[in-house]
């Protein structure tokens, strides 16, 4: 009994929170859907993703609408809806090569 | 030296520097007034201003109880700036009062003769645009000092994205190479500036980021592979809408397109596309022989292809049905006279540098000697989170 009132409880507390799931685009094309809290911080959207491509957090930038995310903007504060779509963007760096 | 007499029938001032042997004394009398001095004479009373006409007080300032100074403009519009900067011009807004209102002195205002007279025009604006006006000396000073004695782990909080420190170091350093991470933003402030400043340009122009060139060169073998049913996702199409990135405007109002290119991770160019005529610019700074200029073209060759796709699928034509929509590939050629850059390192600043000079309606006329002091300029603009003009 005491079981089944913690189950029910929490899924009351998931049911009460109001999530959305995200799509992460990558460059090519590859997309991922997240399950995510409107109240909660996208920094744990951005590791789930970079633990399943299997990249380094640190090497990764995910933008919404051409618009840059920091890590501790939540969907409520980026105004996003349900099945909005995020693009992840590995940084590239160039300086030139002596071709001459 | 003035007194400190009892008799004295002036205000008594306060004891500011008197003598070591009349500072012990005072410290040793009693507080009851004993020495003449009435106590609501300390300097923690509220401050009587001195009449004007009234009996010279030697020392009157001394009364003056200590009042942090308050300056509540920033540092960039201070006096000893080299130019009329920008922001000073927004301060002075805010202490605008209308014509005919009364001062808290009781006079009224009257207009400025400037303003009435038909040989100035006040709505003329004040700071021209020009790319190679020196650093503001205020503001320069301000950056060095934060940056001298930043930590490592030290971050700015631009309005685009949190920079570290070690932002800083790579853009000031020479023929140091620029990522991402220092081009969105600077592009960002390049846009803003535009947006903000809407009078001063002529030409209407998109600038875009790195994001779409990644997605058009990610997306690029997906249309190879599958041409005749491609169709481009929203990420792409947010760009013809003008949607992103933040600010930019629908393609449909622009006359040219400006788009950072990455070449293999090593190299920055800047492409300038002509919607109208369907025509593609590449600025390449490190111009070489032919095989290194058809290197650059083949990588810069998938714009060429998905521009037509992309311009259908985004809206393009929506407005304009006499223009067709043709999935013909636009035209590219190689910019022959750009600047060049004389090392292996700079192309970044040039690239960004190409787009503008070319936003802004200017032959982009700069050298390898200029680069350092862009590179110090835009750190310092991006320090103070607003691109100079």
């Amino acid at each position: 009994m005491g079981e089944n009132d913690r189950e029910n409880k929490k899924r009351k507390v998931i049911d009460e929170t109001p999530t959305i799931s995200l799509k992460v685009k990558s460059q090519d094309n590859d997309e991922r859907y997240f399950r995510i809290r409107r109240d909660s911080p996208l920094l744990r959207l951005m590791r789930a993703y970079c633990e399943k491509k299997q990249f380094e957090f640190r090497y990764i930038r995910f933008f919404y609408d051409g618009q840059y995310i920091r890590p501790n903007q939540t969907p409520d504060s980026l105004g996003l809806e349900d099945g909005a779509e995020i693009d992840a963007l590995t940084p590239q760096s160039g300086g030139g090569w002596r071709s001459f | 030296m003035h007194s400190h007499s009892p008799s004295s029938s002036v205000r008594p001032s306060s004891p500011v520097a008197p003598s070591v042997g009349e500072q012990a004394e005072e410290f040793d009398a009693p507080i009851d007034g004993s020495n003449g001095r009435k106590e609501d004479d300390d300097c923690t009373a509220p401050f009587e201003p001195i009449v004007p006409g009234g009996p010279y007080v030697e020392d009157s300032w001394a009364l003056v109880p200590y009042r942090p100074l308050h300056f509540g403009w920033d540092i960039g519009a201070s006096a000893d700036s080299p130019h009329h900067d920008q922001s000073a011009e927004i301060e002075v807004e805010d202490w605008k009062h209308n014509v005919g209102d009364t001062s808290r002195f009781g006079r009224v205002y009257h207009q400025s003769h400037h303003v009435i007279s038909p040989y100035t025009d006040p709505c003329k604006k004040k700071v021209k645009f020009n790319l190679t006006r020196p650093i503001d000396a205020s503001k320069e000073r301000a950056f060095d000092e934060w940056y001298r004695v930043a930590p490592k782990e030290a971050t700015m909080c631009t309005s685009y994205m949190t920079v570290g420190n070690e932002f800083f170091a790579e853009l000031l350093t020479d023929e140091g190479w620029l990522n991402s991470d220092h081009i969105d933003p600077i592009l960002y402030f390049i846009r803003k500036r535009r947006f903000d400043n809407e009078k001063m340009f002529t030409n209407t122009c998109a600038i875009l980021d790195v994001l779409f060139w990644s997605s058009i060169k990610g997306r690029y073998p997906i249309w190879r592979a599958s041409r005749s049913t491609y169709s481009c996702d929203a990420t792409l199409c947010n760009y013809v809408r003008g949607r992103s990135p933040k600010p930019s405007m629908s393609w449909q109002i622009c006359d040219y397109v400006y788009i950072p290119v990455n070449n293999g991770g090593a190299h920055w160019l800047a492409a300038c596309v002509d919607l109208k005529a369907r025509h593609i610019d590449l600025y390449d700074p490190n111009m070489g022989n032919k095989y290194v200029q058809n290197r650059e073209l083949k990588n810069a060759e998938c714009l060429t292809y998905m521009l037509p796709y992309l311009l259908r699928d985004g809206g393009y034509y929506g407005k304009n049905p006499d223009v067709s929509p043709t999935l013909d590939p636009f035209t590219m050629t190689m910019i022959k006279d750009a600047p060049r850059q004389d090392n292996g390192g700079d192309c970044g600043v040039y690239a960004l540098k190409f787009i503008e000079y070319m936003s802004s309606e200017e032959n982009p006329s700069f050298g390898p000697q200029d680069i350092m002091f862009f590179r110090k300029k835009y750190a310092v603009d991006l320090y103070f989170n607003k691109l100079s003009m």
